[in-house]
């Protein structure tokens, strides 16, 4: 078996470390001898989303953005049948923007620009996970919905931003056991890394 | 009322020095608070200098104004850290007279990137120079877009603009100026894939074609030309024709040879932007190259010395902003010797609460190699550590602390050369402990 995983306009949906988000499966599909490929596509690619087990994209400037958008829009269809197909899904930052009624149209939601930023830092409990989510949002749109999260079958989007997966070791586990049977996954320094974020922010307060 | 506000200005000038403040902003606030248009009122008769952009614009006015200095020029410049409006009246109200006249033939300016649009109006420089845009602070200023856009809109017609070519995307600034471009010919340190991952640019600012390079010197600096139309870097007014890290000198335009700070390429661009933009000043090439050659480097941003005969690199580091890292990456990566690293901060941000460290993924920390340990220090050491793990270097090399004392012992008795790849809040407090011996 070999592991596919395409990351979508890798070259300029390549914000705020979301790269890292590929280093981190990369790290432990090795770590556990795994086969895997690593698809790099951009605008210049013609996409077959039935190709890849996991489909991984993140944020990018408004103009990269509408690029992505405009390429992306001839496989609405497909990408409509494979979330319905269960295929795993691993959308992170304004990239959710493009799943909105008001762009592909494949959830309800719309996202609305703001005169102001949003900047916040995210520690929060969401229903899928028992521990908090720990996450950034650095953006001038706003989702017209209650939670910053789309879980939908496979299909797991956000609008944190950021190396998702570095940062919530419960988010790595989910998606892994989603993606693959795994043995080990190595998270001690996560972990670690984890509670000494959420430890780090109570004593600031 | 405007000389009220400037009186009130000089009057809060003597009291901050009264009071032994060093705070610079100081007496612009207060006069900002009496008039909100103070930085109008000034009456400036000599010519001005900003430079704006992320990184370097301090040690690139240092060097215009330092030089400017030694050729018995009467010049004025904001020194570091004081870039924003409040900064420049500051320095307006120490230098002006009563009525607001400010008669120095030369007022060189570090600009704030995000500032432009209040200090370009009122100033009116007549150049402006621009280094670079990278990813910085995003909490503050998003992405470069965002710079890119804050800067551009404030630039008017008669700007004479000083760009860097070597990097494609600040030819976005392309308008109808006057424009003076430098860069660097291809030397012995270039390379000819990317060594990089998350760039700022990779594709044609005019058509969006994908750019190919001849050979890159640093992230998206190189020459460029697109894959589709005729946009390419092409050739340069001001060009450096040779480099030497050994010796640390440079020639430019085959002619005139200049030594430079360290053997960083930053240090490298510093100099050549600061040459090109006193060039248009009427002062002989050789007496700028000469007198740039003799300046003092800042050992704060690049220091050099021995600990238990071991060589020691001090290299200073902004945390979010992952180009100046980057920089220390490929220097790391040109020593081929046995190397342990040290990495931490005291602080992600001095300016605001946020603790975002989304950054420490756009650092390709995957350029160290043949590394003995990697120490990582500070409140978020095991969030440098997890980072370090998954740039490929192995668990049981990489050591954790919480202090800059508590990991002493550990840099000891580690191999290799020891390269301290810090923020700038942490330079001071690791030269105290191991600089000393």
């Amino acid at each position: 078996m070999n592991i596919v995983i395409a990351h979508l306009y890798y070259d300029i949906l390549n914000l705020y470390g979301e790269s890292g988000n590929i280093d981190v499966l990369e790290y432990h599909l090795k770590d556990n001898n795994i086969k895997y490929t690593i698809k790099k596509l951009t605008l210049e690619d013609k996409l077959n989303f039935d190709e890849y087990d996991l489909v991984y994209m993140g944020s990018g400037t408004e103009n990269n953005q509408a690029y992505a958008l405009n390429h992306l829009k001839q496989y609405k269809e497909d990408i409509k049948k494979n979330i319905d197909n269960n295929k795993l899904f691993l959308i992170t930052g304004n990239s959710i923007e493009l799943f909105g009624k008001d762009a592909l149209n494949i959830f309800e939601f719309t996202s609305e620009k703001q005169d102001k930023r949003t900047v916040l830092e995210i520690n929060t409990k969401i229903d899928q996970f028992d521990s908090n989510i720990l996450g950034f949002i650095n953006q001038q749109t706003k989702l017209n919905k209650d939670t910053e999260f789309i879980i939908n079958k496979n299909f797991i989007g956000t609008h944190l931003l950021g190396p998702i997966l570095a940062r919530n070791p419960e988010v790595l586990k989910y998606l892994f056991n989603k993606l693959t049977i795994i043995k080990k996954l190595n998270l001690s320094l996560d972990e670690k890394a984890y509670k000494e974020y959420i430890n780090f922010k109570e004593n600031v307060k | 009322m405007k000389y009220i506000s400037i009186l009130f200005g000089k009057l809060a000038i003597i009291l901050t020095k009264l009071l032994n403040k060093k705070g610079t902003n100081l007496p612009g606030v207060v006069s900002k608070k009496i008039n909100k248009n103070i930085l109008s009122k000034f009456n400036i008769k000599g010519t001005v200098i900003a430079v704006t952009g992320s990184s370097g614009k301090g040690s690139i006015t240092s060097l215009i104004s330092n030089t400017l200095i030694k050729l018995n020029e009467d010049v004025i410049h904001n020194t570091y850290g004081s870039n924003l409006d409040t900064g420049i009246i500051s320095l307006f109200l120490k230098h002006c007279d009563l009525k607001g006249n400010i008669n120095s033939k030369y007022i060189v300016l570090e600009v704030d990137e995000r500032y432009t649009k209040y200090i370009f109006k009122d100033t009116k420089p007549k150049y402006v120079l621009i280094n670079n845009l990278s990813r910085d602070q995003p909490p503050r200023n998003m992405h470069f877009d965002f710079v890119f856009d804050a800067i551009n809109k404030n630039i008017t017609k008669d700007m004479h603009l000083i760009i860097n070519k070597d990097d494609p995307y600040l030819r976005k600034f392309i308008t109808n100026n006057k424009v003076t471009y430098y860069g660097i010919e291809d030397t012995k340190y270039s390379y000819k894939e990317s060594l990089f991952k998350n760039l700022n640019i990779t594709r044609c600012p005019l058509c969006n074609s994908k750019l190919n390079y001849k050979h890159y010197f640093f992230e998206t600096l190189g020459n460029y030309s697109c894959t589709k139309c005729n946009f390419k870097r092409g050739d340069v007014e001001y060009k450096l024709t040779d480099l030497n890290f050994d010796n640390l000198t440079m020639i430019i335009n085959n002619k005139y040879k200049v030594n430079f700070g360290f053997d960083m390429l930053f240090s490298v661009y510093n100099v050549l932007g600061a040459y090109t933009l006193l060039s248009q000043l009427n002062i002989k090439k050789s007496e700028i190259a000469n007198t740039i050659s003799s300046l003092e480097t800042n050992k704060k941003i690049f220091n050099k010395y021995k600990f238990n005969n071991r060589s020691v690199f001090v290299l200073n580091n902004k945390n979010e902003n992952a180009t100046t890292f980057n920089q220390s990456m490929l220097y790391i990566n040109r020593d081929n010797n046995l190397k342990t690293i040290v990495i931490g901060w005291k602080e992600i941000s001095r300016r605001y609460k946020y603790d975002d460290i989304s950054w420490l993924y756009d650092i390709d920390f995957n350029l160290m190699n043949n590394i003995d340990k990697v120490i990582c220090v500070g409140v978020h050491k095991y969030t440098i550590a997890n980072r370090i793990k998954y740039a490929g270097i192995d668990e049981d090399k990489i050591l954790v602390f919480d202090t800059l004392n508590d990991s002493y012992s550990a840099i000891k008795d580690s191999n290799g050369n020891i390269y301290a790849v810090v923020n700038f809040d942490y330079v001071e407090p690791f030269n105290a402990l191991i600089g000393g011996n």
